[in-house]
């Protein structure tokens, strides 16, 4: 076999080397000798064996690396595909040097468009890319560039035009693919939400259908390091033959660069072959970028300019607005101008100037942004991602790391547990020569002193001093005299607040931390970032602490950083309660008539119904939602929080309290979704998806594309071997937009802890609901024996016990008889559970619940009519239910027949063997109990198969306008803990009947109206609400009113009613209400006119009473 | 003195299966029960108890005609545990569930990776966490080698 390998080797190779017969092959051929020659040389002798045959210009023609348009890019066919990475590499090194002076124009062009963009000056980046294209044709990288550069320069349309035109001559579908996410992400308004939307979801595709290779290159061509840390890129080396020489070396340049940086590959022959690689490709085209890799940082010789050097001086002087005034002139002679952003950015933030929001080039944002995160801004959340969409936008320049690096370095303890720092400064090192002391401290993880600390006592250095006291072990005392000289006033809160943790962790002073973080938390949460939060909440755990800081702490742990540590918020909370000796908040604000900062967020952010709902004092649902009110109405009457808010939420809890009680009304069936509550939840999501989808171009066509991940897999293809090929299925930007809402609302629907479907589906009918069910009368009837713990069955205790006259050899058919039985009904069971299964995505038995087939034309059609997201969700809606809807038939027929028919086969059978085996033998007792526990299992069998019917309560059923008073009435009581009809007065009454759609907004109507008297009537709790009805052929008029205390009546006059008659009517106030809670009276009247045509709401004073008259037009 | 076991499960017929085990295996257990996250913590904050037996999964508030059952507690059986063992010092805790696998705020859990967070929550209180199912009697078995251990301290 070796010999024959060998001959057929040198034959190939012969061939290829020889001109006259090279000459003569043609394309195929060529291509079939090469492979031939890579397949089979050792890979000790394949670099040498190549590279005379790379020189041949037949021969590299062959390859797509040679390719500069897009009408032939990814065309050529691959060669060997089981090839070991080491000789793909080989093969790829031979390549690229072939290249070497199309690489070092890309590298030196990558600079200049970097120097350019970074600076804001893209025509002459949009130059640098024009004439690169024009000397070395098309590729990838300069698509990417040339259309950021368009579309900054604001060129949008321009940008699209050269994705289609690129699309359009492409023929690979991958490259298509590539080409139409690359233009999704790089035309896209919110950049983050593009690459969440389009990118990320078409990796997990890949990922799911076990093409490793697709998901790494999707990932190393489109997403920064920080989102793909866990992604081997290695995994995309076979399919980079697609790729033209440029993008090859830029894909081949960022795996070895990361390989540097990984602690995994530290030791080891694998990372002695990876460290060769780097220098050898490295050497080839003189990129400054791998020999920066090639090198550890001991022996690398870092650079500082001088214009960096004297910037840091003063920096470290205090003196801000020099160290500013250096950069903005000297800029452009910055080796890593990105470097000096934070050093910028926080003088910016000493000298309290922090520029226009988003105005200005690059560097100028990067700045601003660093500025706003130093200064703890309120705009620093979007300042962090803004900066995260940068890195994503300018990827492609190599730039990536510095650009998140500068989001790093302004939230130091926010990135220490993870390490993530660590590497992106490493990576950073490797991408500037030029270095700060921050980013050599964070790559080395070693808390160097900062570039030129002096002895001088101006503000900054006491912090520095303070900062060395703790690297060189100083005792505690001496190190808090330090810390205690320093104030926010002498240097950035961000600072001092950074310190006094270190210091705090230092010394063990976890606690005192947490007071201390909890104060500056309620204060200003974007103060997150300053504190090491995982310590914090550790000790919380640890040291069960229960206090208003723990609880706030624990809070802000939940929110921003990890909500499956409730727990201890939870925790936290009662422990502080049982600490003030109440068992529930509101009795902590009884006596109140002022509240800390830290209360109003204890009380108005913690006390919520989702922490509460911990505490045993609360006898039901409603009590809950009583004491949030209770809480609310305490807090607007101390001032804390806007009328507005509380609205928001009462009307919150009013609708959950009619949804659940209106689910305690359904006839058996348990499948029921609060869509009300669905939409109020996904309404922002699929606002802004729609923007998306409406910004991506139409140019693919809107439909799904099967990818058959391996058919490029020419000669050993496994559909030869008559294996199954992977399949992926691919959607274009804009379909995978329009699948991003679809999924949206699905998710929402089927787990929203309030309002969604599994909710009721885990509690009410699986996990043993169904098998108890259908068990239950077969055990008391005795009929079923028991496994043991090898699955053997045991014998029927209970009869021997009832019948002790039997010869044993009866009892052995008898317990067969039953073993049989119980054999039977336990499969049938578990065949039955495994229907109510959700069908995963790789099938299974389930029944296809959840996995809704989504109709994207249905959905795309709707978008491209001008639908707005409420008409969107509600066709997903629809589209969901009709699905769930065939789902629920299918699982009722199954139960119906299917299973029902086993389970009667196997009463049958029973019948038969325990008639057999019992013989003459009386056993009266066990036949009736046979007959009656079949009787028993049909009647289960529709309970059951009832469950699986979806309850037609999502909207209050139809009712006359008497019941729904009735319902608003105990509603209103229910979450406001009133007793029974305590503060109501019924009169007259109107049998005119509403229709479903419309009683929901009717009963929020009155409810929202009740509340309005018991806000404002002055009586509070003891107001008495009077409700008149009265009704004709044509109207109902339903009118609500309640006294006013003197006080009250003297704010009242017509010109107050006459405003809030026509602040209903006010649209801007429609608006409002929607957003931000509103009045109860708006709230009212849009309830009523948008819902009922021609009816109407108006308010009156009749004497000393406030009067809501609602005219219901039938 | 007789074991006091606090027995904290919202679904009838497990409940009933349970209870007809003891009462007839250990007629001198004497059982308390409560039927949702909130009773049985009340339970654990107001007695004393020599053994817990905890659903995993609960409903905040025991359902009746006017009550739905408040929010579904995917781990409310580690929420009354982690209590219990603050409130009662070394109180053996045994979960038993129906449920093959967990999902909780986006995030599922098969049951083994569930019984290494129910262990590593409770420490030694943790006796185990048994798989029910009628059909075959090894819930049984671990119910009764904690009844008897119990019995024997």
């Amino acid at each position: 076999m070796k010999i024959f390998k060998r001959k057929v080797d040198k034959s190939s190779a012969e061939i290829l080397s020889n001109f006259l017969t090279l000459s003569v092959l043609d394309e195929r051929s060529v291509d079939l000798h090469f492979k031939k020659v890579i397949a089979r040389t050792p890979n000790s002798n394949l670099r040498a064996k190549i590279s005379p045959l790379l020189q041949k210009s037949k021969i590299i023609n062959s390859l797509n690396q040679s390719q500069r348009r897009f009408d032939t890019i990814g065309r050529f066919p691959y060669w060997n595909p089981r090839a070991a990475d080491e000789k793909i590499w080989i093969v790829y090194e031979g390549i690229i040097r072939q290249f070497r002076g199309s690489i070092v124009s890309f590298i030196s062009t990558r600079t200049l468009v970097a120097n350019a963009m970074l600076l804001g000056d893209f025509e002459n980046a949009l130059d640098s890319i024009n004439k690169f294209i024009e000397l070395e044709g098309e590729s990838l990288w300069s698509l990417r560039a040339k259309s950021q550069i368009l579309v900054e320069l604001g060129r949008l349309s321009d940008a699209n035009e050269i994705f289609q035109s690129a699309h359009r001559r492409c023929e690979s579908k991958i490259l298509k693919i590539v080409i139409g996410r690359m233009q999704s992400l790089t035309v896209a308004s919110d950049t983050n939400y593009a690459l969440i939307s389009t990118i990320l979801p078409l990796v997990q595709e890949f990922e799911a259908a076990g093409s490793h290779s697709f998901a790494a290159l999707f990932s190393g061509l489109f997403l920064p390091y920080s989102f793909r840390q866990n992604m081997e890129l290695s995994d995309a080396l076979y399919i980079l033959q697609l790729l033209p020489a440029i993008d090859l070396y830029d894909f081949l340049s960022c795996i070895l660069m990361e390989a540097s940086i990984d602690e995994h590959l530290a030791s080891g022959e694998y990372a002695k072959n990876f460290s060769q690689l780097i220098k050898n490709f490295a050497s080839i085209a003189d990129d400054e970028l791998l020999m920066a890799a090639s090198t550890s940082s001991r022996d690398r010789d870092f650079r500082r300019s001088e214009a960096g050097g004297r910037l840091l001086d003063e920096y470290e002087s205090g003196n801000y607005a020099k160290a500013i005034k250096i950069f903005n002139s000297e800029k452009q002679q910055l080796e890593n101008i990105i470097g000096y952003v934070n050093v910028i950015g926080k003088s910016k933030a000493y000298l309290k100037s922090i520029g226009p929001e988003g105005g200005g080039n690059p560097i100028s944002k990067l700045i601003d942004f660093t500025a706003q995160m130093y200064s703890l801004d309120q705009n620093a959340i979007i300042a962090d991602e803004a900066i995260s969409a940068m890195s994503v936008r300018l990827n492609f320049l190599r730039k990536s790391a510095s650009i998140q690096l500068c989001a790093i370095k302004c939230a130091i303890p926010s990135h220490r547990k993870s390490g993530l720092g660590r590497k992106i400064a490493r990576l950073s090192k490797i991408e500037n020569i030029e270095v700060t002391p921050l980013t050599e401290s964070l790559s080395t993880e070693k808390n160097l002193i900062p570039y030129g600390t002096s002895d001088g006592a101006n503000d900054r250095n006491l912090r520095l001093n303070a900062q060395l006291a703790m690297q060189s072990g100083d005792g505690e005392h001496v190190i808090e005299a330090l810390v205690q000289k320093i104030s926010i006033g002498h240097c950035l809160e961000k600072d001092y607040l950074e310190l006094f943790a270190d210091f705090c962790v230092k010394f063990d002073r976890l606690e005192e931390l947490i007071d201390f973080a909890a104060k500056h938390l309620c204060l200003n949460p974007i103060t997150v970032s300053c504190f090491p939060m995982d310590a914090l909440v550790d000790c919380i755990e640890e040291k069960n602490v229960g206090s208003i800081s723990s609880s706030i702490v624990a809070y802000n742990y939940v929110k921003h950083i990890d909500d499956s540590k409730d727990i201890i918020l939870n925790e936290s909370f009662e422990a502080f309660l049982e600490n003030q000796s109440v068992r529930r908040p509101s009795e902590l604000l009884q006596s109140k008539r002022a509240l800390s900062a830290m209360e109003v967020v204890f009380f108005r952010d913690i006390c919520v119904i989702g922490t509460m709902d911990c505490l045993s004092c609360f006898k039901s649902g409603d009590d809950l939602k009583a004491e949030r009110i209770k809480i609310l109405d305490c807090l607007i009457d101390i001032g804390c929080v806007e009328p507005g808010y509380r609205r928001r939420e009462f009307e919150e809890l009013i609708n959950q309290s009619i949804f659940e009680a209106a689910a305690h009304k359904m006839d058996g069936a348990k499948i029921y979704v609060d869509e009300a509550g669905i939409k109020r939840k996904v309404r922002e999501d699929v606002d802004k998806l729609l923007l998306l989808y409406k910004s991506i171009s139409d140019d693919e066509p809107p439909v799904e594309e099967l990818i058959e991940l391996e058919s490029f897999d020419e000669e050993n293809s496994k559909e030869e071997a008559g294996e199954e090929l992977k399949r992926a299925i691919v959607m274009n930007a804009k379909s995978a937009a329009a699948i991003k809402i679809w999924s949206v609302v699905k998710k929402e629907f089927i787990h929203d802890e309030k309002y969604g479907l599994e909710k009721n589906l885990s509690a009410e009918i699986r996990h043993g609901f169904f098998s108890n069910l259908i068990r239950s009368k077969l055990e008391e009837r005795k009929l079923l024996v028991e496994r043991d713990e090898h699955g053997k069955y045991r014998a029927s205790l209970s009869l021997r016990d009832t019948n002790p006259l039997v010869l044993p050899r009866v009892w052995e058919e008898i317990d067969a008889a039953f073993a049989n039985f119980s054999q039977s009904i336990n499969s049938t069971i578990d065949l039955a559970e495994s229907w109510m299964q959700v069908r995963g995505e790789t099938g299974g038995d389930g029944i296809h619940l959840y996995m809704t087939n989504v109709k994207l034309a249905e959905l795309t059609r709707l978008a491209q009519l001008g639908a707005d997201s409420n008409q969107i969700i509600d066709k997903v809606l629809d589209l969901i239910w009709s699905n769930i809807d065939f789902a629920l038939h299918e699982i009722r027929s199954k139960l119906n027949v299917e299973f029902r028919e086993k389970i009667v086969n196997a009463f049958t059978q029973l019948e038969v063997d325990f008639g057999c085996a019992k013989g003459n033998l009386p056993f009266l007792d066990v036949s009736e109990n046979i007959r009656i526990a079949q009787a028993e299992f049909l009647s289960d069998v529709a309970t059951a198969s009832g469950w699986f019917c979806r309850a037609a309560h999502n909207n209050l059923p139809a009712g006359s306008v008497d019941s729904l008073i009735n319902v608003a009435i105990q509603a209103f009581e229910r979450v406001n803990a009133l007793g029974h009809n305590a503060s109501f007065e019924r009169y007259g009454s109107a049998h005119i009947v509403i229709q479903k759609e419309s009683t929901r907004p009717f009963v929020i109507a009155l409810i929202n109206i009740f509340d309005n008297c018991l806000m404002h009537s002055g009586f509070s709790r003891a107001t008495k609400i009077k409700i008149d009805c009265t009704s004709n052929e044509t109207q109902t008029i339903i009118e609500v009113t309640n006294k006013l205390s003197e006080e009250r009546l003297s704010l009242f006059d017509e010109t107050v009613i006459a405003a809030l008659n026509s602040s209903a009517r006010n649209e801007q106030n429609a608006i409002m209400t929607r957003s931000e809670g509103g009045s109860g009276t708006v709230k009212a009247y849009r309830e009523i006119v948008n819902n009922f045509p021609k009816s109407d709401v108006e308010f009156l004073l009749r004497q000393d009473d406030f009067v809501a008259r609602i005219t219901y037009v039938h | 003195m007789s074991t006091k076991l606090l027995l904290v499960e919202d679904n009838d017929y497990k409940r009933g299966r349970i209870l007809d085990y003891i009462s007839s295996e250990y007629p001198s257990v004497v059982v308390v029960e409560a039927r949702s996250y909130t009773s049985g913590k009340e339970a654990i904050e107001l007695q004393k108890f020599d053994l817990l037996l905890l659903d995993v999964s609960l409903p905040t508030y025991d359902k009746t005609p006017s009550e739905g059952g408040g929010r579904f507690r995917t781990f409310g059986g580690r929420e009354l545990a982690r209590k219990a063992i603050k409130a009662i010092d070394q109180v053996p805790i045994l979960f038993i569930t129906q449920y093959k696998s967990f999902s909780d705020k986006g995030s599922s859990y098969t049951f083994e990776e569930l019984v290494s967070v129910l262990a590593k929550d409770c420490g030694a209180s943790f006796k185990g966490a048994v798989f029910f199912d009628t059909s075959v009697s090894t819930w049984k078995e671990s119910l009764s080698s904690v009844l008897d251990a119990s019995n024997n301290q």
